[in-house]
């Protein structure tokens, strides 16, 4: 999915501490996700050219105040950014990258209260977790969710992939989900699933 | 007469009988899940401080009242807290801060611990905190995933709640196949359904 600014949010994002190597498989349209690291793992995927997220509230060291973020998008060139607060995910937003603002859905009062509050404003979608849940919502409740919808966390079986994909934009897969994907051809295919 | 609440075993008996549990957010549905033949009342959204007339009223009409303390308004979240709602007559008390689960069981109300499934690497320190707090239940959200999820969770030795998105009749009994003593869900229609 790319965005009117040209940003593109790959199918699938791969789980990583940011350490390995990582060149983006052929045949699907997977991209990275920064997560559980450090300010200096980050700085090594700076500007890379490849289709790499962060996680802001997960970087050992890492605010998620103003400075943080033109940091991470100005500096270092990150340009999707999955952020807990409505505030930091204003500023990314502000900043032209894709802000993706954490939703937490454990249950339709929690989601409904998680998304009271001011409207958003372009350039901020969801990353909602757990991810699995998103095939159980109704129509109305993904409705509410503003897009592009990333679904994160507990996707780990080839039919719950495929179930998650046909809802949101994109998924979050940690590194043996994807493996298992890989392994079994269906990635490439997974990946083309319209929402 | 100072109230007391039954124990643990007798608390999860009564919510076993009729196993999806009201979980009410308005003091409408409130009433009506008095009126439900469900054994066992979750107030989730309410005034923590105005409780004690409603919990009565529940107690005059043979059912037990869970109180979520996270979610009511009013009240910290923290002993002093717990000590309140103990006064005000709740049989349980619902939390995710695992440090509570001493005090609510010291006040001899059942504790039920939430278990929130996020992502898998979060799932090992939320089991941790299980462990080491010790409830009497764990509430495991999003319920409804619990059949997709439940070959990652290994035997904690407590009898499981599952809640949140639980909305149908299959959805219920799926839960229950996969071994949740009883389901939480604010779909007025699953209430008083015995299940067998």
């Amino acid at each position: 999915m790319t965005d009117r600014w040209g940003i593109h949010l790959p199918r699938v994002l791969e789980a990583s501490d940011g350490w390995a190597d990582w060149d983006p498989p052929k045949g699907g349209d997977v991209g990275l996700l920064l997560r559980d690291t450090s300010l200096t793992a980050l700085t090594t995927h700076a500007r890379s050219g490849q289709a790499v997220a962060v996680d802001i509230d997960s970087i050992d060291g890492l605010s998620d105040d103003g400075a943080a973020c033109e940091f991470l998008v100005r500096k270092l060139g990150f340009r999707i950014v999955l952020a807990h607060h409505q505030a930091t995910a204003a500023h990314i937003a502000e900043l032209g990258a894709l802000a993706l603002l954490r939703v937490f859905a454990v249950d339709s009062t929690g989601l409904r209260r998680s998304l009271e509050g001011p409207p958003r404003g372009e350039g901020v979608g969801s990353a909602v977790s757990p991810g699995l849940v998103l095939p159980h919502l109704g129509a109305d409740e993904l409705a509410l969710l503003p897009r592009p919808i990333l679904a994160y966390g507990l996707i780990d079986r080839p039919t719950d992939i495929a179930a998650c994909l046909r809802c949101a934009d994109a998924i979050v897969l940690s590194q043996q989900a994807l493996a298992g994907a890989r392994t079994s051809g269906a990635l490439a295919e997974l990946a083309r699933l319209a929402p | 007469m100072l109230y007391t609440p039954p124990d643990p075993a007798t608390f999860l008996s009564r919510l076993a009988m009729y196993p999806c549990c009201p979980a009410t957010t308005t003091g409408e549905q409130f009433q009506r899940a008095l009126a439900s033949r469900s054994e066992v009342v979750l107030i989730l959204r309410a005034n923590g401080l105005e409780l004690a007339p409603f919990i009565s009223q529940a107690h005059e009409l043979g059912k037990l009242v869970a109180v979520h303390l996270d979610l009511v308004s009013g009240l910290r979240g923290d002993r002093a807290s717990v000590q309140w709602l103990s006064e005000s007559g709740a049989d349980a008390v619902v939390s995710s801060r695992g440090h509570l689960m001493a005090t609510i069981r010291h006040e001899r109300m059942t504790a039920i611990q939430r278990l929130l499934l996020a992502r898998l690497t979060q799932l090992s320190t939320g089991l941790a905190a299980i462990r080491r707090s010790a409830p009497d239940v764990v509430e495991v959200l999003p319920g409804v995933v619990l059949p997709e999820v439940r070959h990652l969770l290994p035997d904690l030795g407590l009898p499981l709640l599952a809640g949140g998105f639980v909305r149908t009749i299959d959805d219920v009994r799926a839960l229950l196949e996969c071994g949740a003593l009883a389901v939480t869900s604010s779909k007025e229609e699953l209430w008083s359904l015995p299940y067998d």
